[in-house]
């Protein structure tokens, strides 16, 4: 089966105040501002390619607006809204948003709007694209690469984990057991990563965190000292996932959403033919926190 | 400096004008619950009995009209205004914490 989407491409939340949150967004966890317009506010790593990761849109309420995919090819989209249609998955075309093309807009039984789209501008990243240096200098807080995956809650994951493993063919790279079978949580991929998205049991629609790279175990220390020197609420970290293997801080941006830097550079490479590892529901606590090896209480419960 | 009774455990405790009412209480050397800190997620939820609170900016998702209505406030978000009232719930898990009893032993 090819990979037919080649990365988690937007994240879209809601601010309580667009103009304090942007502060924190630019200048605590260091994502590049691409524009603003009106009550939205696109942005993006400094070493994204194509012109904005994450959205930030003023609201009443904190959360997520949609989640959005890219595919490998544009061809990739028509067999996607080709499956949408065999599965009878009610969806709408999006036939342009800002700076991007065509779109499949469809919600997902976990109560998440969902977005498939092919078409972004290319706008390169931060370096030249002729004899670039490995960085760029200058940049300020965090300074994440790029958007790694979100993770979302859903009252019965399991319909949730199979709709995007059946009708979008995300393969499970791990999963949480219970003891009669049923998977409780799961961490899907396409892209040779651990995963671009995971699913949680929690309310329709919840927006758990999303979640941005940082390349060294120095970068995840800088990153807890950063957000600890703006007295951001940190939630767990630094410390490190069992699932995934990867190194991590959760924290919360001003308006409560939380956030996490990924250090995916301790994690597992896939190969097609990966199967996915299970943790049994008993070992939830190493499974998400490694080292405390139990679930803190904001875990499950806090999320927007 | 307003001061803040928390029923039903009865204690009272200062809070400044320009902090939370959560970092008022967790200054105190208590525990609650809370998560985000932000407004967001509804986890550090109280009720008012009487006293003026500024609510600051909540999610309308996790703090409603209706439950404003009842006294509802974010206590991560909350200013006081005058002295105040709060009634705990048991999800709010307040406990005064062991070492810092320890410590006021030592101030003694
Ligand atoms: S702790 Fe999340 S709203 Fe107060
Ligand atoms: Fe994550």
């Amino acid at each position: 089966m090819p990979y037919r989407i080649s990365r988690l491409g937007l994240v879209e939340i809601r601010s309580l105040d667009l103009d304090r949150d942007l502060d924190y967004y630019l200048n605590v966890l260091g994502l590049q501002l691409t524009a603003r317009e009106g009550k939205t506010a696109y942005l993006k790593g400094w070493d994204e390619r194509h012109a904005y990761s994450f959205a930030l849109t003023e609201s009443d309420r904190a959360g997520m607006v949609r989640m959005a995919f890219r595919t490998v090819d544009p061809e990739d989209l028509d067999y996607y809204e080709k499956r949408l249609k065999d599965f009878g998955i009610k969806y709408d075309i999006i036939p342009e948003d800002y700076r991007r093309g065509r779109a499949l807009r469809f919600t997902a039984p976990s109560g998440h709007t969902v977005e498939l789209y092919n078409e972004m501008d290319y706008t390169g990243n931060v370096l030249p694209t002729v004899n670039p240096g490995p960085w760029p200098e200058g940049l300020r807080g965090i300074a994440p690469p790029r958007l790694d995956h979100t993770l979302v809650t859903a009252p019965e994951p399991g319909k949730a984990i199979e709709f995007f493993q059946t009708v979008l063919e995300f393969r499970l790279s791990e999963m949480l057991v219970a003891p009669d079978g049923t998977i409780i949580a799961a961490w899907l991929w396409q892209r040779p990563a651990p995963h671009d998205l995971a699913i949680v049991p929690g309310k329709p629609g919840g927006f758990h965190h999303a979640a941005f790279v940082v390349d060294s175990a120095d970068a995840l220390f800088r990153a807890a000292d950063i957000l600890a020197m703006h007295k951001a609420r940190i939630d767990y970290g630094p410390g490190r996932h069992g699932i995934t293997r990867g190194t991590t801080i959760y924290f919360f941006d001003p308006s409560g959403n939380r956030l996490e830097t990924f250090g995916g550079y301790t994690a597992y490479q896939m190969d097609p033919d990966s199967r996915a590892i299970r943790w049994t529901q008993d070992q939830i606590g190493p499974a998400v926190f490694y080292y405390s090896q139990e679930l803190n209480e904001t875990f499950l419960s806090v999320y927007t | 400096m307003y001061t803040i009774t928390l029923k039903p455990v009865g204690s009272t405790i200062a809070c400044g004008p320009e902090e939370s009412v959560l970092a008022a209480i967790l200054r105190s050397g208590a525990s609650v619950m809370f998560g985000c800190r932000g407004g967001g997620c509804g986890t550090c939820k109280m009720r008012l009995t009487s006293g003026q609170i500024a609510h600051g900016r909540c999610s309308a998702a996790v703090l409603l009209a209706e439950e404003k209505k009842c006294g509802r406030f974010l206590s991560c978000q909350a200013r006081a205004l005058s002295d105040l009232t709060i009634e705990l719930s048991a999800a709010n898990k307040y406990h005064v914490l062991r070492s810092w009893r320890r410590l006021s032993l030592l101030d003694c």
